[in-house]
């Protein structure tokens, strides 16, 4: 026997035109499907407006409250694991591809004894960069000294402030996504 | 929504930790009883409510505040509680409830049937029948008395999808209570002592 619309009309009787719940009543005397479906449908009613919403053990909001600190740590050492990660990886990336162009450009002992005398040249390019500046503010005037001192700090200070601040902001806080 | 419940909003979503509290405070029942449906096991709701707030302490400020914070929280606790039992990849239905329709013996008994804790129980092991999205959208309709449309936005589905969804569902719940009911009544049948 076909069930439809029946099955229908028996989850929304209150939708039910007079005639169709006459249909409806004639139908179950003869259907035993349906009447075992109504019976079904009416003790889950019942179940449903008996049943009190489930609730948390007291105290939801205090562990709640409680977990929210150690959370935004764990958080904050992700971020600060996955910024260390950008960064290593970044630096791996540029130094590979210098040393591929390099080795692509020569040979590998040429490269190999071209990064080795830059390291052991940088003392001595420091010594000559040291000795440069040494020469040019001894022959400067004062006034001139002072003030190319003054735009060098203001400028280092500048840079680094910002920095400083965001860096600090970045352990603190990490990052938050607005 | 309240007055002081808007003013809360306005203040989480600045980053007021006690104004969200007070959301979690008032929230905290109807999403633990969504976590509690639809994983049917007080532990795993409570670690499920506890994320959907985390989850939604981290995305306040991205909350619209003209759509209504209730359907906007339970969507979250949904879609959590949703992907979980998909991790979990195993049948929405336990090896203890296999059992049960195995072993006729395990049927409830009448005392059993009764009062509201056996119901709630009864209930509770013929939810987890359903799969996870007809679940939700029961509990959503009869507990969380939300509308079809409140339904679809929250799971992302169109309004017609949700009532085919429900219709389904009771049916289910509807034939699975009736097969209960004669099971019991035959279990009384053959403890009778004429027999």
């Amino acid at each position: 026997m076909n069930h439809q619309p029946f099955e229908l009309w028996l989850l929304e009787p209150d939708d039910l035109e007079p005639e169709q719940r006459q249909e409806l009543e004639d139908h179950l005397k003869n259907c035993s499907v349906c009447r075992q479906t109504q019976s079904g449908i009416n003790r889950l009613n019942a179940m449903i407006t008996q049943i009190e919403p489930a609730t948390p053990a007291p105290g939801f909001t205090a562990r709640f409250q409680a977990s929210l600190e150690m959370r935004r740590k764990k958080q904050h050492q992700k971020q600060v694991r996955r910024a260390l990660l950008v960064l290593g990886s970044m630096l791996m990336l540029i130094s590979l591809v210098i040393f591929g162009s390099l080795l692509l450009t020569g040979s590998f002992v040429k490269t190999l004894g071209l990064l080795i005398g830059t390291i052991a040249n940088i003392p001595l390019q420091i010594e000559g960069f040291r000795y440069i500046f040494y020469f040019w503010t001894t022959n400067l005037p004062d006034s001139i000294q002072v003030l190319l001192s003054f735009t060098i700090s203001s400028w280092v200070f500048l840079l680094l402030i910002p920095w400083i601040l965001t860096f600090v902001r970045f352990n603190q806080q990490g990052v938050e996504v607005k | 929504m309240s007055p002081s419940e808007s003013e809360w909003l306005v203040n989480a979503q600045k980053g007021d930790d006690e104004a969200f509290a007070n959301l979690v405070n008032q929230y905290q029942t109807p999403v633990y009883n969504l976590c509690y449906r639809l994983l049917g096991n007080p532990q795993e709701a409570e670690d499920a409510a506890q994320e959907t707030f985390w989850r939604a302490y981290q995305a306040i400020r991205r909350y619209d505040r003209d759509r209504p914070f209730a359907t906007w929280l339970l969507s979250i606790a949904a879609h959590y509680c949703i992907d979980q039992q998909r991790k979990r990849r195993l049948p929405t239905m336990e090896i203890e409830d296999w059992m049960e329709e195995i072993v006729p013996d395990n049927f409830p008994s009448p005392e059993k049937m009764v009062g509201q804790n056996q119901q709630n129980e009864v209930l509770q092991r013929l939810l987890k029948k359903l799969n996870p999205q007809d679940r939700a959208v029961l509990v959503m309709r009869y507990w969380s008395e939300f509308s079809e449309e409140e339904i679809g936005r929250t799971l992302k589905m169109s309004p017609s999808a949700v009532k085919s969804r429900l219709h389904r569902a009771r049916l289910k719940l509807a034939t699975l209570i009736h097969a209960e009911q004669i099971g019991t009544e035959e279990r009384i049948q053959d403890e009778s002592p004429a027999f």
